[in-house]
């Protein structure tokens, strides 16, 4: 017995299939999105004069016919066809209806809630009748204040206060900006002399993947120059003090002085070795140590990634040990996550390779890149 | 149905007005609640078909509901079938395949499939994506191949 043509109308089956593959027809979009307007985004700010552009906004939308909400007819819905092939228009303009009576009657209740909070004061000028007006459009902000930081209230206006009491977050962001958590590895690296970059030993048969230069103490002599002779120390600063002379990142938290010459040597080896294109490293914080990519979006990939397989593991020690994290971002470049774990916490290192990396060349980068960061843990 | 399609209606734009191109958006399985407002409100719709005899026999049912929401959202285009969990050793999952290429029309069905592999199960243990784990490579070729087909897919539908 046929396992699936015996249970189904194979000829119905092909005509439906047929007419859904056929391209959509080209439907005015007032008649689709009639009942909403160009630039509907719900009911919570319908028609507040002191919302800014809804007088240019209502002269484009969709004018109600001054019914209440439950007596309007879904006008999304497209006219009735004398002989349609699957009728339920009947069903959908009740549950239309029905949603947006239990809108209305939602949006009513926060509106009392938060009149009489307080949230409106000043507002009420514009509405006297305390009412949800029968228009259901708003503008549209370039973001959503629900959605996006927000703003200092000091610059928050009046009629972006009543949008923002009705989409009213539960988060707030602290008055308190300042940053006066230094940034961890800034501060916490010790004023070491800064050493040569260390030595990784090759692994046969790859390449291996040498430092600038060996420390004098060191035996195998590298092609490359020595590196300048380390300057006198000088405490890191913290987070809070504005950077100096050959600090290569002038935000806060960035690593600079001999720390980060040491992670722009390390990215130098990366480069030459391994045909890496630029990199990033970032602490557990997202506090970006080195960025040679710029791409916030990437970073953000990288954290999640890393503190998802550090949480999945328990990985206590040591360099990337779940897998090859690594994502495909072009035709021909790969962003390798490597998290490395030091005593200054979880570090997220992101570097762009024209190619994923096996396994044992991420355990090398890894190792590279903790003595970098430690390089007196003789690691 | 609609009561949540303002919400998703919101969320489209503000992914539009951030400049993204393309949302992509798994919902649950079956074709009511919030699943029916997205699909209300998308573009297009990519149906994911497990490669076995008892799946397959859903499909009418899947079409027609296809069908009705094209009523709600005429534009919806449907871009495909794409079928998964398809076992390559076991002779049940490639005839359900092979039966539903030849039932559907040859464009319906997407040519790269999905397979089942243990490294799924272990990937979602790990919360992590497949394509990422050690042994993901092979599953993540499988996954561009099937991204560009989407992408030609979706190329094709915009004027």
């Amino acid at each position: 017995m046929d396992p699936v043509q015996s249970w189904l109308d194979a000829k119905e089956v092909r005509r439906m299939a047929e007419s859904l593959m056929a391209p959509a027809p080209e439907v005015d979009q007032s008649a689709v999105d009639a009942g909403y307007g160009d630039d509907f985004e719900g009911f919570a700010n319908a028609g507040d004069p002191g919302v800014p552009g809804h007088a240019g906004l209502a002269a484009q939308a969709h004018q109600p016919d001054g019914r209440p909400h439950a007596q309007r007819q879904p006008v999304d819905a497209a006219p009735p066809d004398p002989a349609p092939v699957f009728r339920e228009p009947s069903a959908l303009a009740a549950e239309e209806s029905g949603a947006r009576v239990a809108m209305g009657n939602t949006l009513a209740d926060a509106r009392r809630v938060a009149e009489g909070s307080g949230m409106l004061q000043g507002e009420q000028e514009g509405n006297p009748a305390g009412e949800l007006p029968a228009t259901s459009v708003s503008p549209t902000p370039a973001s959503s204040p629900a959605l996006s930081p927000d703003v200092h209230p000091e610059a928050v206006s009046p009629a972006s206060v009543v949008a923002k009491s009705l989409h009213d977050s539960p988060f707030h962001v602290s008055s308190d900006q300042s940053q006066t958590q230094p940034v961890p590895v800034a501060r916490q690296v010790s004023p070491a002399v800064d050493v040569a970059p260390p030595v990784v030993p090759a692994a046969a048969p790859a390449p291996p993947v040498a430092p600038a230069a060996a420390p004098p103490a060191a035996a195998p002599p590298a092609p490359a120059p020595a590196p300048p002779a380390p300057a006198p120390e000088a405490d890191l600063r913290s987070a809070d003090s504005s950077p100096d002379e050959g600090a290569g990142g002038s935000e806060r938290g960035a690593a600079h002085g001999p720390f980060l010459a040491r992670l722009q040597r390390f990215s130098a080896v990366l480069r030459r070795d391994l045909d890496a294109s630029a990199m990033f490293l970032i602490d557990n914080e997202g506090q970006v140590l080195l960025d040679e990519v710029e791409n916030p979006k990437l970073i953000q990939v990288a954290r999640t990634l890393a503190n998802a397989s550090y949480r999945a593991t328990r990985q206590t020690a040591g360099s990337a040990a779940v897998g090859n994290l690594h994502v495909k971002i072009g035709a021909s470049a790969t962003l390798e996550v490597i998290p490395v774990r030091s005593r200054y916490g979880l570090l997220i290192l992101g570097v762009i390779f024209p190619a994923p990396l096996g396994a044992e060349r991420v355990q090398q980068v890894a190792g590279l890149l903790y003595k970098t960061v430690e390089p007196d843990s003789g690691r | 149905m609609g009561v949540s399609l303002h919400r998703v209606r919101m969320f489209f734009r503000m992914a539009a007005s951030q400049g993204y191109d393309v949302c992509i958006i798994d919902t649950a399985a079956g074709l009511f609640g919030v699943t029916a407002d997205v699909l209300s409100a998308c573009d297009s719709v990519l149906v994911p078909q497990q490669a076995e005899p008892l799946g397959v026999r859903s499909v009418p049912k899947m079409l027609e509901a296809l069908t009705r929401m094209r009523v709600v959202n005429p534009r919806l285009n449907v871009l495909g079938v794409v079928m998964t969990m398809v076992q390559n050793g076991l002779a049940e999952s490639l005839e359900a395949v092979q039966a539903l290429r030849n039932l559907l029309p040859q464009m319906m069905v997407m040519r790269n499939v999905v397979p089942r592999d243990d490294l799924f199960i272990r990937a979602s243990a790990k919360g992590l994506p497949v394509g990422v784990m050690e042994e993901g490579a092979g599953v993540l070729t499988v996954f561009d191949s099937l991204r560009e087909e989407i992408e030609a897919r979706l190329g094709a539908q915009r004027p």
